[in-house]
């Protein structure tokens, strides 16, 4: 009989992309006996810290930011409902250490630790907070390297002054995610294919009628990402997930609380739109489809 | 000139590099966000941390405070300051780096001021303003030199006050002869896990480990030599065994270990022990090749002032 699973996942996501926010509402889930897709398998463990990002979650604040040293992790067994028991280990990353990855070129090294060990990763993306390329204009008497174009309807271009652009503080997110894939790949190759979910974290601002879904999404808002992960399946098993790990808005604070505890209020969907549990990310990354 | 450059960090869209007086090497520049970045709950008094920077033979000083006037919670300010190792040894350049930290008191508005190198000759050192004004505690200060100098101390010292810690650690750190001093490095957390190989000691409220968070604190030894040290590190003025071990410390590895050997070595020559000196050389100074500076002086027959060390008209 074959023991339980010992993953080593890793939330990766530049500053404010809902890492933290994710991993409070799934340890919340965790012990919360009315979601049944997810159960505490032993009491072990040191709890402290997650248990308070599980409480901003609960009470509807905005969770502290996680410092660079934080050094802080789930640490926990849990049995899936559709799986078994894995003795879960997921580090809370600062997106500041992905961030000098892909804007200092170097890796932070807790974070490589923490990769190199990675059985999968899921990389959170959050929808309004895109930097979208920089768009040129060629128009008379243009300096070289042409004009920053007037602000389109909802697109925010960068940098949006006109500053003279650099590569490390203007590159747009796709071209960081790219450049972040690629050097998670290198660290992976003797052990390929690694499983590498997009989580697209509050899902629940994505409007629209008909609203996307996670894969339209993405494709639609992240093309060259996608692109990229679906042409290097040698590399990774991929999936996408919408994942609303508060359940709305914080701006709206009182009427997200009236809607209930955590698990009342967060949802998930996965790539083509079906609703999923929140827990669903993390189970695919252990044991997959 | 003496200078030591100065790097304001703080939150923008994360935390990050807001303004310097010169360019960062990649590796460097993430060295020091990492030191200057911390979890600093509401109260929290202002972390110090020293980090050497071996690479470049330059060394960091940073004190990182609590930014609550700030939307994003856990945001902090902090203000590193770096000079070349040689700038360590000039102990009035010394004073002027450790009153050098301030937090912005106008936010952004007081980048301008973080822009230009910052001298360390003819300026009248000012008093650390993120330090308590009260006086250094001795029982801790006595912890954190077992802890750093002993083989049997721990690297991660748990004590609740960490304005005081911060006090401390200065008062070891400004102590040590400076080659030591500018390989030493240390820092005040709020919370750390054990183990982090980087930080000669840390000295947290909360130790994380697999049990939950611990506060408590290893009993520090009562040798003779870490009352000495002690005494040594509570002085402004030099005293004899400062003396000793700015005269012996720079012909040892940079190892903080080793303050403790020559620390351990003190008591018997103060006492004019002859045999107890000859064993602790044979106990620390085991090979023909180590210590030969000490072993010349002590017991070669060319000097023997350090036997008069506690003599009042030495």
């Amino acid at each position: 009989m074959s023991g339980p699973a010992r993953p080593r996942l890793v939330l990766l996501g530049l500053p404010r992309t809902g890492k933290s926010t994710f991993l409070g509402a799934l340890w919340a889930l965790i012990q919360s006996p009315v979601e049944t897709a997810v159960s505490e398998a032993s009491f072990g463990g040191d709890r402290s810290y997650v248990q308070k990002l599980a409480d901003q979650v609960a009470r509807g604040v905005e969770l502290d930011r996680t410092a660079l040293d934080a050094e802080e992790e789930l640490a926990v067994a849990v049995e899936f409902a559709q799986g078994g028991i894995a003795e879960l280990v997921i580090p809370d990353t600062s997106g500041e250490s992905l961030r000098v990855l892909a804007e200092r070129r170097v890796w932070y090294p807790p974070l490589l630790a923490a990769c190199k060990d990675a059985t999968a990763i899921l990389l959170f993306v959050h929808p309004e907070r895109l930097r979208m390329p920089q768009r040129i204009v060629v128009g008379a008497g243009a300096a070289p390297g042409g004009e920053v174009e007037a602000q389109a309807d909802g697109v925010d271009l960068h940098p949006p002054d006109g500053a003279a652009f650099q590569a490390n503080e203007h590159a747009c997110t796709a071209a960081e995610l790219i450049d972040v894939f690629e050097n998670l790949a290198e660290l992976w190759n003797d052990r390929r294919p690694i499983r590498v979910g997009v989580v697209v974290s509050a899902w629940d601002r994505i409007g629209g009628d008909p609203r996307p879904t996670p894969y339209q999404w993405v494709a639609a808002r992240l093309p060259a990402v996608l692109a990229t992960l679906e042409s290097n399946r040698d590399v990774a098993d991929v999936a996408l997930f919408g994942v609303s790990a508060q359940g709305g808005a914080l701006e709206a604070r009182d009427e997200l609380l009236a809607r209930g505890e955590i698990c009342d209020r967060v949802f998930a969907e996965d790539s083509s739109g079906r609703r999923i549990s929140l827990v669903e990310p993390v189970r695919w990354a252990i044991w997959g489809p | 000139m003496r200078a030591a450059h100065q790097f304001l960090f703080g939150y923008e869209d994360g935390h990050r590099l807001l303004a310097g007086s010169r360019d960062l090497a990649p590796a460097t520049a993430v060295a020091l966000l990492a030191a200057t970045d911390a979890a600093m709950p509401d109260g929290s008094a202002p972390l110090v941390t020293g980090l050497a920077l071996a690479k470049s033979s330059e060394y960091a000083f940073c004190v990182t405070w609590s930014a609550t006037e700030l939307p994003r919670p856990g945001a902090v300010w902090a203000h590193a300051l770096v000079v070349a190792e040689a700038d360590l040894a000039e102990p009035r350049a010394l004073e002027t780096l450790v009153g050098l930290p301030r937090r912005p008191s106008r936010g952004v508005a007081d980048l301008g001021s973080y822009r230009a190198p910052i001298a360390l000759e003819g300026a009248v050192p000012a008093a650390p303003s993120y330090l308590p004004a009260r006086a250094t505690d001795r029982e801790l200060l006595a912890e954190l030199a077992f802890a750093a100098y002993d083989p049997r101390g721990e690297a991660t010292v748990a004590h609740e006050e960490l304005g005081s810690a911060a006090k401390a650690l200065l008062s070891l750190w400004r102590a040590q002869w400076p080659a030591l001093r500018a390989a030493f490095s240390f820092r005040t957390r709020e919370v750390v896990r054990p183990g982090t190989p980087e930080f000669d000691l840390t000295v947290t409220r909360k130790i994380r480990g697999q049990g939950g968070e611990s506060a408590a604190s290893t009993p520090a030894g009562t040798e003779p030599w870490l009352k000495s040290v002690v005494e040594d590190a509570a002085s402004v003025a030099t005293t004899p065994l400062r003396d000793f071990l700015w005269a012996f410390g720079p012909h040892e590895p940079r190892d903080p270990r080793r303050l403790g050997a020559l620390a351990r070595l003190w008591p018997s020559i103060v006492a004019r022990n002859g045999r107890a000196a000859r064993a602790q050389l044979e106990r620390d100074w085991p090979s023909p090749q180590s210590g030969v500076a000490l072993k010349q002086i002590l017991f070669g027959g060319k000097n023997d002032d350090w036997w008069l060390a506690d003599q009042p008209d030495r």
